[in-house]
């Protein structure tokens, strides 16, 4: 039986075919093994590659520009991101011909004759343009005419890169992406927006399209503002979702801008001095605001102003930052040092008189006078009164290198140190020989022209009983270094007298500051024009308060009133004081003038 | 004798594929283990891929999330601040509220000790 069985295998078994069939398999795995190893090791590239086209991505991480506040922490400047569309007019046409070819196709033409045939394919291109009603919806969507947009479309198939619209809002460019127009392609920017508008505008200054600091903080901290993009590099899976990263450069995040302004007060500052320059009908106006302690700017406005959100009526000469850029003769508001330079050098003492009769003198060949005979005068009379021949009195005593020394310390001829764009350092060149005429202008304001900021710098100092700081537009944690140029007695006996300006008989009478009491000299002089002086003028109101314990020097200046008033009390008086009481309450300042009843808490309990 | 016996009785029999097959494994105890474990091995590549990939997948949603709420809060803080702009809540509250700017007789000051 056994054997039977052995037998009947051994018959079914032919040795040759079974070589064959062993010989063919081989040769089937031999050859998928070849073909492996020539795809796997000798040219390996080309599968990587196809495998990349289908699997990897790189996407671009987007970083938005640093933010701007001020001291309080409210948003001036926000970067919001929006998109752009670019058409590339090459695949544009490239995508119209397939299209036209795939509907010839359709009607059964002859496609490879159709493709030759330039003239005619451009024609049905044409047609197959008009009739999309797509294109037109992109265009009523973007707001622009049809007939502009063809010539950016389809107006020359060679050009690759076409700005369609820049800084659309997503929710267009989501319109946009559902329309999958060929060649259409939208970019990720980012829009600067302000929300203060036109009342921080010169102090933020702008960017450009592009996202670049153009002027004044944009641009000084352009580079801390800017942070770097990102880049990602990764494999996709078939329904696009991240299945592994390659590669990743992180994005490294820009900073944020503290600014020192005080956004309440820059308000209150613009409205005051906007309604001045517009009731006064003056051609502009600057006003600033100085924490007098720390050197800080709480408010630095300027009228005429811009909106900054849309650069369209934005004229040059609105843009400028005239606070730290325009210089005029500070006049009478300089008054007040040269009464210094006499304590200080100690010609005359704070119960001095002065003989200012007849009320005119010659010096070197000009004449000094005021505008009567006002015959002997206290300091205090001098300052309410802003006499010229007074404070002339007092210079002419004095040694000219130190009254244009005191001149040089107090900062007329130097920049403020905000490091802003654009800033000047005034006109004002210490190391020259001065005349007995020009030490006597000096005293009351000419022969040197200044900017607000450092009007405002020379009124801190006196705020701050004689110490110096550079001024700073960037929120400080400890007060900026300062230095002592004048003795403490004699700022306090010349706030002191600054205070008469209000009083009955001084130059700004109609002038009433609720609640605080405020040391300050008004202004009014004359522009120079070529060859002498014109008939236009600048008018200053600057000051200190509250005298008690100064906090805030404020300088309003109104340039060129065209009205029938030109002297400095009118047209700048009130804006001056809405901004320092307005201010002073803000900062919860007590009020120094006695009329208030103060309740001390727990005063009981003592 | 015995044995030989035996396996000329076994020989005889039709053999157990699937028993040889198992005796031969258990024949080598750590070969069959490595085997053993290098499944395990293999399938816990596997199974971490794949966790790893949701991860992630579940990465990029967050931070894509991130980034869209991002760019809604930036939308909000825009309209917020048009909305708390100084003049127009002091229009407000002149106008419609008839608040005024307390004058210091009207005030009260507190000091605290």
């Amino acid at each position: 039986m056994r054997n039977v069985q052995r037998k009947k295998v051994k018959s079914n078994f032919h040795h040759g075919r079974f070589i064959i069939v062993c010989f063919c398999i081989s040769i089937v795995f031999v050859g998928l093994a070849a073909r492996a190893a020539y795809i796997q090791i000798i040219k390996p590239d080309m599968a990587v590659n196809e495998s990349n086209k289908r699997t990897l991505r790189v996407k671009k991480l987007h970083v938005q520009r640093g933010m701007i506040f001020d001291r309080m922490g409210k948003e001036l400047a926000v970067s919001v991101p929006v998109v752009s569309v670019y058409v590339d007019p090459k695949r544009l046409n490239e995508g119209l011909v397939k299209k036209v070819l795939k509907q010839a196709k359709k009607q059964g033409e002859n496609i490879k004759l159709l493709a030759e045939n330039d003239a005619l394919l451009s024609k049905r291109v044409k047609e197959h343009y008009k009739q999309d009603i797509r294109w037109k919806e992109l265009a009523d969507v973007l707001r622009v005419k049809q007939n502009k947009i063809d010539y950016r479309l389809v107006g020359d198939p060679t050009k690759r890169f076409i700005y369609l619209q820049r800084q659309i809002t997503p929710a267009v460019a989501e319109y946009i992406k559902r329309l999958k127009l060929p060649g259409i392609h939208l970019i990720d920017e980012s829009k600067r927006y302000y929300p203060a508008g036109e009342v921080t505008a010169h102090v933020l200054g702008f960017t450009n399209i592009d996202g670049k600091g153009i002027e004044g903080m944009e641009k000084l901290y352009d580079n801390a503002l800017t942070g770097t993009d990102g880049r990602r590099t990764y494999r996709k899976d078939a329904q696009g979702r991240e299945i592994e990263i390659l590669d990743e450069r992180e994005r490294v995040e820009p900073e944020s801008i503290h600014l020192s302004i005080d956004q309440r007060i820059q308000a209150i500052a613009y409205k005051a001095l906007k309604s001045a320059v517009l009731s006064f009908k003056a051609t502009s106006g600057s006003a600033m605001v100085v924490d007098v302690k720390t050197g800080e700017i709480l408010a630095m406005v300027n009228s005429p102003s811009y909106n900054p959100n849309n650069l369209k009526n934005a004229l040059p000469h609105k843009r400028r930052n005239r606070a730290i850029t325009d210089l005029f003769e500070p006049g009478s508001t300089v008054k007040p040092l040269a009464i210094l330079a006499g304590l200080e050098y100690g010609t005359i003492a704070e119960d001095t008189i002065i003989n200012t009769y007849p009320g005119y003198m010659r010096v070197g060949g000009s004449i000094v006078k005021d505008t009567r005979n006002y015959g002997k005068m206290t300091l205090r009379q001098i300052i309410k009164k802003s006499s010229n021949m007074g404070v002339a009195k007092v210079t002419k005593e004095l040694p000219k290198n130190f009254v244009v020394g005191l001149y040089e310390k107090v900062g007329f001829n130097e920049d403020t140190g905000t490091n802003m764009i654009g800033e000047s350092s005034g006109l004002f060149t210490p190391r020259r020989r001065w005349s007995d005429h020009e030490i006597a202008s000096l005293s009351f304001g000419y022969t040197l022209a200044i900017s607000t900021a450092q009007l405002s710098r020379f009124y801190a100092t006196l705020g701050s009983g004689g110490i110096s700081r550079p001024l700073t537009i960037l929120k400080q944690d400890t007060p900026m270094y300062g230095e002592r140029i004048l003795e403490q007695k004699n700022i306090n006996a010349v706030l002191k007298m600054m205070e008469s300006v209000f009083e009955r008989g001084g130059t700004a009478p109609n002038v009433k500051l609720d609640g605080y009491r405020v040391a300050a000299k008004t202004g009014t002089s004359k522009k120079a024009v070529a060859g002498g002086y014109g008939d236009e003028y600048v008018n200053y109101f600057a000051g200190v308060g509250p005298v008690s314990d100064p906090r805030l020097s404020v300088v309003v200046m109104v340039n060129e009133p065209g009205g029938d008033e030109y002297y400095g009390a009118t047209t700048t008086g009130p804006a001056f004081t809405e901004i320092m009481s307005g201010a002073l309450r803000i900062l919860n300042v007590a009020p120094d003038l006695n009329t208030i009843a103060a309740t001390k808490v727990g005063a009981n309990r003592d | 004798m015995n044995t030989k016996s035996s396996a000329i009785k076994n020989s005889t029999r039709q053999p157990n594929l699937f028993s040889e097959i198992l005796k031969g494994f258990f024949k080598e105890k750590i070969v069959c283990l490595l085997l053993f474990l290098i499944f395990i091995s293999a399938l816990s590549v596997v199974q971490v891929t794949y966790a790893s990939r949701q991860e992630l997948i579940s990465q990029d949603k967050l931070l894509q999330q991130r980034d869209d709420l991002d760019l809604q809060w930036r939308y909000l803080l825009v309209e917020q601040e048009f909305y708390a702009q100084h003049v127009r809540i002091e229009e407000i509250a002149k106008s419609k509220l008839g608040m005024k700017r307390p004058q210091s007789k009207d005030e009260q000051v507190v000091i605290l000790p």
